[in-house]
């Protein structure tokens, strides 16, 4: 029977022991936001810079083939029958305010804003860098976060998009069309700004894709690339030109310069996700790419290759070829835009002569002839659209030239089938419309 | 005052005690009907646990005091109480167990009570009806239409599980919808863990890779019967972790006597329920209709394929594939072996089984390995130990099914767009040609590719009951009790670099998963049984702790060398883990009182906290309370010949479910660029307030019973309320957050359930036992701070139709797109109301006949599978006026369907061989042979139009059910059994 007592008392006090209190659950599996709300390292805040950059590729795929489905650059066959359905308008369907060819792009996208916002708010709160350094991070997150705006903008257009994002709890209104267009130039010169205060050198590491603009002097003619663009759309035709003078723009240069993301079969990394070698599911060309395209473009012979294949009412010829592997890399934005845009801006601008003779870079680098043809500005526009066409596919920018110009619908692109109508925009996700 | 009385009350107890504390010795008999002796039966002495086990001869002696009442109980009988009066021998002549209502159930963590006293409408499962009929594959789908209130669906039909159980509606959208499993006092882990094979296939999350659960593990051989409390009123001592219900699972336990041995063998087969057959392709128009000939490229096309389709004709005829992937009979053997026996003080049972089954896919399959060891040790008359060992080790090759994004891993997407004319079979090097028209070829899938589960997993009991002081009126317990459920389970998914979607991409596919869960849980509680004639108390006091430790660890590797499978050697590798630590503890307190099985009372609290939640350290309260009035046992009563029982019942209780873990951070994910390692901010906002969801249940009922039990009915209505109902709330997306947990919707659930029957026959030569249960649910949300939503990951958005939260509305309602483009409510997941009708013949003395037919009426499941097919333009009814109805139309209305089906679940004949032959040929040492045929889902009949009505593409958890897309289609299994008893 002792024995027995001393059993009873030794589970009684167990009993007791066990009612200990619960310490505060830490997250196993991750690192914690509030770890760099103070003080926040340099690791740390290098970690945010480069999550940026990776992150930034996870809306890639189905922004640039929703933006192209819809603009008639090109079908997606894929197991998802809404590429074929909802983006080309099948029997008058209109696009899904929460479906992944707008959510698949616009979370993550603002999730890079995020990671952003993060990075700037850390600075303001840690003592553990340098204030040039400090200068080097906010130039990197606010252009980084300009890039991000314009993009969603292209899509959204006069639905407008929203600019203040940094209090979840208390998220800012929609800014209209123009006032973000504004709000964007203001981002991109503050950014400006700051890298020039940021010193020679970056106190963080960019990944290889920005090889040629990872200093803050170089990285700065990215930000007046994008700041370019942004006047372009603004149609401050006199901007362009300056801000252009003062990016990376280099007539005599590569076309294919500029930042690029990048991939790779490492652990934890992504591959190129426009990437589907010859299988079946893939991205085509639009049959009018290649129909249309003048004889010997060689922008059409490299970026697509002969690939038949048929879906739901839809006949394609040719599939993607521009990245040839799962790791090839994907332009942020290339010196052949920046020339394309500087050609607009004298188009515009009255300068005709001026204009060709930029338009004919892009033509013999597609290995054409000399542009011959009328040079009236509206001839030009029209030469401007063909040759941008050409140049940008695939890069997401067509939807929004077209409708720059007011030709983003059926009279100015084909209807495959019967009852295909044509989305002008996207509308606001359901999320964020409440 | 208050002490005073106590201490009075405690006086007049033991005074009263040793008065009437006199022994003496009886002696006795236990036979059967027959008048055959029963050994190993348990005689105890009620109040007291002084007791002895019949000899081989079923004679048993005894101490007593006078006045005493014995209980004689023996598996399979039912338990009698006999009132020893003057008598100092005593023959008790057993019956079978033919009526529920003499059942003793377990109901609280250290309690029992008797049917006939209960007052909640619990249901209980014994071995017989549980796998006495047929072999369902696994333990959780042996429950299908044999309780009320439960709505089981299936997740996949490839041998080795994959069920989801819900008692009485949905209890959460996020959280917990699973009933919490417990074994001999051991909490089971019943989780779904993918294999990762999302990452080939392009599945969207875990819960589409049609994992099985974990239940799968238990051997259903072992089980002596199941209690299912189905509600907060019935289960509020489990706390938070019982909103979705209990199962509380016995195992068998050995009697003293004579060893007995017990051999089952079941050798059968499995195909499929039914294979729908393909769209005739008899004219030219049909092939041509695939292309648009309206410019020239695709006359061209057009040509060539109508010369394939033509070469194909002319040649072998157009390929069935659909028949080449399903087709397959697998054979399924399984053999139990089991033995039981032990003295007065010590008894066991063991058993060993293994399960081989082959699925309706080649290559499929599962294969179970089980062995059980349960000890029941008698220290002294103050300790009782038992302890239970069981150990499983079970393979479950699954192949690909379900929802996949170009994967072209999935045979139901593969198959939904393989045109008949295009050759999949192998060419005489081996190599398996290109897939034309879709991701994949189905066969090289199905021959070269691996998506298996296996799992090594051991469950460990311990129970020690003290009796700390015993008197004739009063027992003291205390009752420690727990163990541990400790499991491996590995993944290895492969799929080819010559794969068409990996060729010259990612070039192959392999992964390896090692999932670690340990469990563990103990209980310690003292019991106090008060015996005041006719009045009998018994209080509980106790506490609970429960620990939970997951580490799931996924090694991927793409970029294969040919023929190699470790992962080392992929030219790409990654690698995700996952990491979780939960804990729990609890007080609980509860009261009964009986009033001479007249007026039975019961109140009770569980206090909980938990790591889940927001607070860990704040404790939440669940309590209970309930009534039970036995009409017929009042003096007033006269009709006892013919109604003896009338129980009128009600009960209320609360119970929790606390918040999913890792719902409380917020964290960076990892992400690697170019060799630069970065940090991302996760979508899922953390939320640090967050507190259990609570449950709140009324139930009311009135139970009947007829001729001494020989009819009973069970009548129960139930309204059960969820408040804090957690919703993954959507969050602007702009503020870089996709959601974050919320408590913001209330809901309710309410409904009837009905059991009613009885022994129609008790003739020599035809008895009949037949029971009909009735029941249905009805949710509503009664409260949604949000605006009305689609749930994320439960279906797949408006335009394929999706699960819809909205306020005023059924939880599990469908909302979708009609014709116009209009968002309309298309249908609801949950059935309108359920019938299941279970039948035992006993003919000419030693044949058994049993049914168990199940209907299902109403409830609708989103055909997306038939979506698909159209989509690829081969629909099976392509070219009927509703096929083309269906194409001519847009919306997702089109693609919902009526789900009703009426089912044979069980079908069995069995016959045992006569005794006096088996005594003559096995000289005395066999004791029974039983041979018979039996059936699973033997007949269904059903409108629906795809393999199986019972379908959930989602997994088991949250809202899961009625989405059907290129699911594994069910089979349906025959039997043929062998069983001796030795």
């Amino acid at each position: 029977m002792k024995f027995i007592n001393r059993l009873v008392l030794f589970l009684v006090g167990v009993s007791l022991i066990t009612a200990c209190n619960f310490d505060a659950q830490v997250d196993p599996n991750r690192p914690s936001v509030g770890g760099v709300a103070s003080n926040a390292t340099p690791a740390q805040l290098d970690a945010l810079v480069t999550g940026a950059l990776g992150d930034l590729r996870a809306g890639l795929q189905v922004y640039r083939t929703s933006a192209g489905s819809i603009a008639r650059e090109l079908y997606l066959f894929d197991a998802d029958p809404r590429n074929t359905e909802d983006l080309l308008g099948k029997n008058g369907a209109q696009l899904d305010n929460n479906t992944f060819y707008l959510t698949g792009w616009y979370t993550p996208y603002y999730r890079v804003v995020k990671n952003c916002n993060i990075l700037i708010d850390a600075l303001n709160n840690t003592t553990l860098v340098t204030d040039v350094a400090k200068k080097g991070y906010s130039g990197f997150a606010k252009t980084m976060k300009a890039h991000i705006f314009i993009q969603i903008l292209n899509m959204l257009d006069d639905n407008g998009i929203r600019i203040d994002v940094s209090n979840p709890d208390q998220l800012g209104a929609f800014a209209d069309k123009a006032t973000a267009l504004t709000n964007i130039r203001t981002l991109l010169d503050e950014a400006s700004t700051d890298l020039d205060a940021a010193g020679t050198a970056f106190s963080f590491t960019l990944n290889t894709g920005w090889t040629g603009f990872d200093t803050p002097a170089t990285f700065k003619q990215f930000n007046r690339g994008l700041a370019a663009k942004v006047a372009l759309y603004q149609q401050n035709w006199a901007d362009v030109l300056t801000l252009l003078g003062q990016s990376f723009l280099n007539e005599t240069g590569d076309i294919n310069a500029g930042p690029q993301h990048i991939f790779s079969t490492a652990a934890g990394d992504v591959l190129n996700p426009l990437f589907f070698g010859s299988a079946p599911d893939n991205i085509y060309a639009h049959p009018s790419f290649n129909t249309d395209a003048q004889a010997g473009d060689t922008r059409v012979t490299s970026k697509t290759t002969a690939q038949p294949n048929a879906r739901d009412g839809l006949t394609a010829t040719h599939r993607q070829n521009i990245y040839s592997t799962s790791t090839t890399p994907v332009a942020i934005i290339r010196n052949e835009e920046l020339i394309l845009m500087k050609a607009e801006a004298n188009i515009q601008q009255g300068n005709s002569a001026e204009a060709v003779r930029v338009l004919d870079i892009v033509r013999m680098a597609a290995g054409l002839a000399g542009y011959t043809g009328a040079t009236d500005q509206t001839s030009l526009i029209n030469q401007l659209l063909i040759e941008r066409r050409y140049s940008l596919w695939l890069e997401g920018v067509r939807m929004a030239d077209l409708r720059r110009y007011n030709r983003l619908d059926a009279t100015n692109l084909p209807i495959d089938r019967t009852g295909d109508i044509i989305h002008t925009k996207f509308p606001i996700p359901l999320n964020d419309n409440q | 005052m208050k002490k005073n009385l106590l201490l009075l009350f405690m006086f007049f107890c033991l005074t009263t005690t040793l008065a009437l504390a006199q022994d003496r010795t009886i002696t006795g008999k236990v036979v059967d009907k027959d008048g055959q002796p029963v050994p190993g039966a348990t005689v105890i002495v009620k109040g007291t646990t002084t007791g002895a086990s019949t000899k081989a001869d079923g004679t048993f002696s005894l101490n007593v005091p006078s006045n005493a009442t014995l209980i004689i109980s023996f598996i399979g009988m039912a338990t009698q109480e006999i009132i020893v009066g003057s008598q100092s021998q005593i023959t008790v002549t057993m019956k079978d167990e033919n009526s529920l209502l003499d059942e003793i159930v377990v109901t609280g963590l250290a309690s029992n009570v008797k049917r006939s006293n209960l007052a909640n409408a619990v249901s209980s499962i014994s071995a017989k009806e549980l796998v006495g009929i047929t072999s369902p594959p696994t333990f959780d789908g042996a429950l299908y239409g044999k309780l009320t209130g439960a709505n089981i669906v299936k997740t996949s039909g490839a041998p080795g599980g994959g069920i989801a159980i819900r008692l009485r509606g949905i209890s959460s959208i996020v959280g917990q919808n699973q009933p919490l499993f417990i074994v001999d006092g051991v909490y089971l882990d019943n989780s779904e863990i993918p294999s990762g094979i999302r990452f080939a296939s392009g599945a969207n999350a875990g819960n589409e890779e049609q994992a099985s659960n974990r239940i799968a593990d238990l051997s259903s051989f072992d089980i002596e019967r199941v209690e299912v409390l189905k509600g907060a009123s019935a289960a509020a001592i489990y706390g938070s972790r019982a909103n979705a219900g209990v199962v509380i699972i016995t195992t068998k336990k050995g009697n003293a006597g004579k060893t007995r041995f017990n051999f089952e063998q079941l050798v059968g087969t499995a195909r499929a329920i039914k294979l729908l057959g393909q769209r005739n392709y008899d004219t030219e128009a049909k092939v041509r209709g695939f292309f648009d000939e309206t410019t020239p490229a695709g006359v061209a096309a057009a040509d060539a394929e109508v010369a394939k389709w033509n070469a194909a004709r002319n040649g072998g005829g157009l390929y069935d594939y659909e028949k080449e992937v399903y087709g397959n009979v697998g054979g399924i053997f399984q053999t139990n072996l089991s033995a039981s026996g032990g003295s007065n003080r010590t008894t066991f049972y063991t058993s060993a089984s293994i399960r081989n089954e082959e699925g309706i896919i080649r290559g499929t399959g599962y294969r179970r390995r089980n062995f059980r060891l349960n000890l029941t040790h008698k220290l002294s008359k103050y300790l009782k130990i038992t302890t239970g060992s069981y150990f499983v080790n079970s393979v479950a090759d699954r192949s690909f099914t379900g929802n996949e994004n170009e994967g072209g891993l999935s045979y139901g997407y593969n198959l939904a767009f393989t045109r008949p004319w295009n050759n999949q079979f192998p060419n005489e090097r081996g190599e398996y040609p290109d897939n034309p028209t879709a991701s994949g070829n189905p066969l090289f899938v199905r021959d070269a590719m691996y998506n298996r589960e296996e799992v090594f997993r051991t469950i460990q009991s311990l129970n020690l009951e003290f009796n700390l002081l015993q008197r004739d009126n009063m027992l003291l317990q205390f009752n420690f009790g727990g163990g541990i459920d400790i499991f491996k389970h590995g993944t290895f998914t492969f799929v080819s670099p010559q794969h068409q979607a990996q060729r010259g991409i990612t070039n192959g596919f392999l992964s390896e998963g090692a999932n670690t869960v340990t469990n563990g849980n103990y209980q310690g509680a003292f019991v106090y049984n008060l015996n005041l004639g006719t009045t009998d108390l018994t209080s509980q006091l106790g506490f609970t702790n429960i620990y939970i430790n997951r580490d799931f660890l996924l090694s991927r590797g793409t970029q294969l060398k040919p023929d190699q499978f470790n992962i080392q050697q992929a030219g790409a590798q990654a690698v995700d883990q996952a990491l979780a630590q939960e804990q729990d503890f609890g007080y609980f307190f509860q009261q009964e009182a009986n009033f001479n099985n007249r007026v039975i009372l019961s109140a009770g609290v569980r206090l909980d906290k938990s790591t889940l939640n927001g607070d860990p350290n704040k404790l939440y309260a669940f309590p209970k309370a309930s009534v039970a009035v036995n009409v017929a046992n009042f003096d007033f009563w006269t009709l006892k010949e013919t109604v003896n029982q009338v129980k009128v019942r009600a009960a209320f209780g609360q119970t929790g479910s606390s918040p999913g873990f890792g719902s409380l951070f917020t964290g960076f994910n990892n992400v690697n660029i170019g060799g630069l390692s970065g940090t991302t901010i996760s979508g899922v906002r953390g939320n640090r307030n967050l507190e259990p969801e609570i449950a709140t249940e009324i139930e009311a009922g009135i139970d009947l019973g007829f001729f001494g039990n020989r009819f009973f009915l069970e009548a129960t209505y139930y309204t059960r309320n969820v408040r804090n109902l957690l919703i993954q709330r959507a969050l602007p997306s702009s503020s870089g957050f996709a959601s974050e947990i919320s408590d913001a919707a209330d809901l309710v659930n309410r409904g009837f359930e009905l059991s009613l029957g009885g022994d129609l026959f008790t003739k020599e030569n035809f008895a009949w036992t037949s029971q009909l249960r009735f029941w249905f649910n009805r949710s509503e949300i009664t409260r949604l701070d949000v605006p009305a939503f689609a749930p994320a990951g439960t279906a797949f958005g408006l335009g394929l139709g999706t699960f819809y939260i909205e306020q005023g509305q059924s939880v599990t309602q469908f909302k979708g797109t009609d014709a116009d483009g209009n968002i309309v409510t298309v249908g609801d997941a949950l059935p309108d109301y359920q019938v299941s009708w279970n039948n035992t013949m006993r003919i000419m003395k030693n044949f058994e006949l049993s049914f168990l037919w199940h209907y299902s009426k109403g409830g609708n499941n989103l055909n997306l599978s038939l979506f698909l097919t159209d989509l690829g333009r081969t629909s099976f009814d392509y070219d009927t006026p509703e096929g083309e109805a269906r194409r001519n139309s847009t919306g997702s209305a089109r693609y919902l369907e009526d789900a009703t089906y009426l089912r044979l679940r069980e079908v069995a004949l069995f016959y045992n061989l006569p005794k006096n032959w088996i005594k003559n040929f096995s000289q005395g040492t066999i004791e029974n042979v039983k041979v018979g045929i039996s059936a699973q889902n033997w007949i269904t009949i059903t409108d629906y139009k795809w393999y199986d009505p019972e379908v959930s593409t989602k997994g088991g958890g949250g809202l899961s059910s009625g989405v059907d897309v290129a699911p594994f289609p069910s089979s349906k299994r025959i039997f043929f059994h062998l069983s001796a008893t030795f």
